[in-house]
């Protein structure tokens, strides 16, 4: 069974806000899922390489050239709030910020 | 105890190209009104898809070649998670276990330090703080930026700045980057550890520098933080492992406090994009790309032209300097050429014809002993008595009326500044 | 004599050929079956009717200017069809049916939709899914449930629920969806149409919704094997903004339909016979099987792995991308915060997060991807001894409402005979078989990877021998 403190980090890790009668929940379906996918230690995979790409491609690659950009009336008509040509949000005080 | 400074360096190099990283929008952003240049892919809108930048890969490559990186015959991109407002889709698209190059080095003057790897990913956007809001602009996020990852080689902050000076000379010797720092097309992250002097294990912790945009900060924010670092190991305390920021205003570095689990950033491959194969032969192709780099051209310059190896240094600040002196010296003395090149630095900006004839000129010119015979003769004609005289009394304009004689007899071929100097001389003398 | 709108999309383009009926009337008696149908079963989220009968005017002047040309410029001209709502379309509402992008209006249009339109197609709407396609039932859609047209008290399946019960009920011609593992063809079965699932690349993503990157494929869902290859035609193809869209160029997959020189060789898996499978739908399914071996077929059984690993490699590797393409819905640049996520939505990030997460990630991930290969190889034997494989496409014909709340891996169970193929990205289609208790059940045909022309040859074929349901 997967433990409320790992039901709350993986919440916060996935930035969702999980309220206290979901946390139960979450514990109990993240756990039954957990069990279901363990059957696969049943199938010997020591020496299969792993398959992350299906289109069998390879090396998919555009030019160096220039398309034209949206419209900053496109860009910004989606948006919550704006203000002029900027997208706003609150501060958020993080990483290795450029004050500027 | 003594403690030793064990440093590593992340060099992020954004790529002059004329598109972004996984989509064409333009990669000319500077001074451009916000918002202005972007697309539903490098803006993260739902259903959009990424598509490589053949170019911005070969830049990379050609980096890794120049750096005596191996470059990898099988590459891919990864998805590297984490939430910030700057970062459109929840995730930036990096490389993680199979970067585009591996294992190189670059030789300082003192010593040898290790290249860990050269990767490849986008960049974000633009975030501007002002009264608990934050504005965002995405004319940025998606270009194509390069990172060279040290090994903790450095054991001084002036090996630090020496190598990060070099990597921006041979990015613009390959002229895959202008590496401008003040536009943010060359930005430095260093980490910061000490350790027992003497010791060969590498410390438990490291402390990331970030927001370090100049050289100049680059030294003051490595001195700050073995200061820093040494008193806690005086106390008896272990610094913690974290970022900090470079506060230039404050010249210190502050931490940045973060969760534990914000570093777990998840990464796998990515799905939207095929792998990477390179033949041997097109690897071959690449390296042989590569140009004489900075290092190499001096060592050259002093042993070809027999100049000093200052001088040649600054010969070989740019590409284009370089081999201006290079043709030039073709038609002329290249010591002198070297000489005036490096004293006279208005001279750097014009093309090699123009400098050829600036040079004949001044080769052509009498030297002083010559002219101090003409000078000689000319004071003693008697046609001249009466400007000497005046010139005695005061007149200081009779000496242009002298000049003019030694001129004349000179053919032309004479630095006028300089015959007014000996004329001085010679009629104070006489 | 049928009604317009009950007509296949071969059946539309002859009238409209021959000058039987125009556009309009097409696209009229559509928006009238909407109008009559819709507010019970509710397949569409958008109409865009204003929008609908410009076209079809447009479309009419095309036609009397150009006549039979016009068909040849414009090969789906003045045909209505139905959207699932994951496909972006410039300035009309995409949704993906839920919440937190309820009011997101795309700047830009969808490959797959701009090949329709510039084909002559007219959009009548949007259609309901499982929000951002987490789903096999519509339940999970955040607006409101899908009814199936065969009984409304039952799930017409998912994601592509809308669209299934849209073209089920001739509401439209056709209609389009998206198949990460089962969203075509499970509610095609379900909905008693023909759902095609192309192999994956074959079909551009670009402008649809990602959920799952690495096996997502958009797809058509009809009232004939014959139009679906029609459809596939149209929205097949290389595309420059999607690096995982094949080149392998063919021609024209309608011209398989109808072929019988050779007969392809046809396999059948016992595993997929899973236990617990509804007997009516066996039945029907191997009913389905005699009505081939009747025809000349050949069918030998062939062993594949058992579907339960599939469940459990899809489960991760689709969550951990979902948990991963779900992370760009931050509230700022479009939609709202992410506490506007429905419950489904969330329980998939999560447990993407988890399985993606230090720790967990070689446990869960890295062995899924393993396992994914164990599948791939496996097609790939199977496929050397026969050219095809049939079976079941649902182990259940349509379930009540209700049936889906609180599972924790409902979707992913359900489709447990789709993931396979899915997680291979090879090619399948679900045709009508015939009723169970009064509600459909469909015949599944696989093929390896860029068969399509094999999968839509034996499906036609069957169509043709099975006859009217």
């Amino acid at each position: 069974m997967i433990s409320t403190s790992d039901v709350e980090k993986v919440a916060r890790l996935s930035k969702l806000e999980i309220s206290g009668t979901e946390v139960k929940k979450f514990q109990t379906l993240l756990s039954e899922a957990i069990d279901y996918i363990k059957v696969l230690n049943e199938l010997d995979t020591t020496d299969i390489k792993p398959t992350s790409q299906v289109s069998g491609k390879v090396n998919i690659f555009d030019e160096d050239f220039v398309r034209k950009s949206l419209s900053m009336k496109d860009v910004l008509r989606n948006a919550k709030e704006k203000k002029e040509s900027f997208f706003v949000t609150k501060s958020v005080i993080k990483k290795n910020e450029k004050i500027k | 105890m003594k403690l030793e400074l064990v440093l590593g360096l992340e060099i992020h190099i954004q790529l002059k190209l004329k598109s972004k990283m996984f989509c064409r929008c333009s990669a000319d952003i500077y001074q451009s009104e916000p918002n202005t240049l972007t697309c539903p892919v490098c803006l993260g809108l739902p259903g959009a898809l990424p598509v490589p930048n053949r170019e911005a890969i070969k830049s990379t490559q050609l980096l890794g070649a120049a750096l005596n990186c191996k470059l990898s015959g099988f590459s891919k991109f990864d998805r590297k998670n984490y939430f910030y407002p700057d970062l459109p889709k929840g995730y930036q698209i990096s490389q993680y276990d199979l970067p585009l190059c591996v294992d190189g080095h670059l030789d300082l003057f003192s010593k040898r330090v290790g290249i860990t790897r050269v990767h490849l990913e986008e960049d974000t956007g633009k975030s501007i703080h002002e009264n608990g809001l934050t504005l965002l602009d995405f004319n940025k996020s998606g270009l194509a930026l390069v990172e060279v990852v040290t090994e903790p080689d450095f054991r001084t902050s002036t090996e630090a700045v020496e190598l990060s000076k070099l990597i921006q000379r041979i990015v613009r010797y390959l002229q895959i980057s202008d590496a401008d720092m003040e536009k943010g097309q060359l930005r430095l992250e260093a980490n910061v550890s000490l350790r027992k002097q003497g010791s060969e294990k590498l410390p438990t912790y490291k402390v990331e520098i970030k927001n370090i945009n100049s050289f100049r900060f680059l030294e003051k924010a490595i001195k700050y933080e073995v200061t820093r670092q040494s008193k806690l190991f005086e106390s008896g305390l272990m610094p913690e492992q974290e970022n900090r920021g470079w506060d230039d205003i404050k010249s210190v570095t502050l931490s940045q406090r973060e969760k534990e689990e914000a570093h777990d950033y998840r990464y796998f491959p990515e799905p939207d994009i095929p792998p990477m194969e390179f033949s041997s032969k097109y690897l071959k192709e690449i390296k042989a790309r590569v140009p004489e780099l900075p290092d190499k051209k001096v060592e050259r310059f002093v042993r070809i032209y027999g100049i000093g190896v200052d001088t040649a240094r600054v010969l070989c600040e740019s590409l284009e300097l370089s081999e201006k002196f290079e043709k030039a010296s073709k038609e002329t003395d290249p010591k002198r050429l070297a000489n005036l090149l490096v004293n006279k630095t208005d001279l750097r900006n014009l093309d090699v014809d123009n400098l050829l004839k600036r040079i004949k000129v001044k080769e052509d010119l009498l030297d002083e002993s010559a002219l101090k015979v003409i000078v000689k003769d000319v004071i003693n004609l008697k046609e001249n008595v009466k400007a000497i005289k005046d010139y005695k009394s005061g007149k200081e304009q009779s000496i242009m009326f002298l000049l003019g004689a030694v001129m004349k007899k000179a053919n032309g071929k004479a630095d006028p500044l300089l015959v007014k100097e000996i004329l001085r001389k010679e009629i104070n003398e006489s | 004599m049928k009604k317009l709108n009950e007509l296949s999309i071969k059946e539309s383009l002859e009238g409209l050929k021959e000058l039987k009926f125009t556009p309009q009337d097409l696209v009229f008696a559509c928006l009238d079956e909407i109008k009559t149908k819709d507010e019970d079963l509710r397949a569409f989220v958008t109409l865009v009717r204003e929008e609908a009968l410009k076209s079809a005017a447009r479309a009419d002047d095309l036609i009397r200017e150009l006549g039979g040309e016009a068909f040849a410029r414009f090969p789906l001209l003045g045909v209505p069809y139905a959207l699932k709502d994951n496909f972006c379309t410039e300035n009309v509402l995409t949704t993906a049916s839920s919440n937190i992008i309820r009011n997101f209006s795309p700047p830009y249009e969808s490959t797959v939709s701009k090949k329709l339109k510039e084909a002559g197609a007219i959009l009548l709407g949007k259609t309901n899914l499982d929000a951002f396609a987490h789903g096999s039932s519509t339940e999970a859609s955040d607006f409101f449930t899908t009814k199936n047209p065969y009984d409304i008290t039952r799930l017409p399946g998912g994601s592509s629920g809308g669209s299934a019960a849209a073209v089920a009920s001739n509401m439209c011609i056709f209609a389009v969806g998206s198949e990460t593992a089962g969203s075509i063809r499970q509610p095609a079965a379900w909905c008693g149409v023909v759902g095609l699932k192309p192999t994956y690349g074959r079909v551009s993503r670009y402008g649809v919704i990602s959920m799952a990157s690495s096996t997502d494929s958009p797809g058509p869902l009809t009232k004939t094997v014959w139009d679906a290859a029609f459809i596939l035609n149209i929205i097949s193809g290389k595309d420059e903004f999607d690096a995982t869209s094949t080149d392998i160029d063919v021609s024209d997959f309608t011209r398989s339909v109808g072929r019988t020189e050779t007969k392809l060789k046809i396999g059948i898996a016992k595993s997929y016979f899973v236990k617990g499978m509804d007997e009516g739908v066996k039945s029907k399914v191997l009913e389905a099987v005699g009505v081939l071996k009747k025809e000349g077929y050949s069918v030998k059984e062939v062993d594949l792995l058992d579907p339960k690993y599939s469940v459990a490699v899809y489960t991760i590797i689709q969550r951990s991308e979902v948990s991963s393409n779900l992370a760009r819905f931050d509230g700022i640049r479009y939609g709202f915060d992410r506490s506007s996520f429905g419950f489904e939505a969330k329980k998939r990030i999560m447990l993407g997060t988890y399985t993606l997460s230090a720790g967990y990630y070689d446990q869960f991930y890295a062995k899924a991807q393993k396992v994914r290969t164990l599948i791939i190889e496996d097609f790939k034997r199977a496929f050397s001894e026969v050219d095809v494989i049939v079976g079941p496409i649902s182990p259940c014909t349509a379930l009540k409402e209700g049936a889906t709340k609180d599972n924790a891996m409902f979707g992913e169970i359900q489709d447990m005979l789709l993931e396979p193929s899915s997680m291979a990205g090879i090619t399948g289609i679900s045709v009508p078989c015939g009723f169970s208790n009064g509600l459909p059940v469909g015949f599944g045909i696989m093929a390896d990877k860029f068969n399509e022309e094999k999968v839509l040859n034996l499906a036609a074929s069957y169509e043709a021998s099975r006859g009217e349901l």
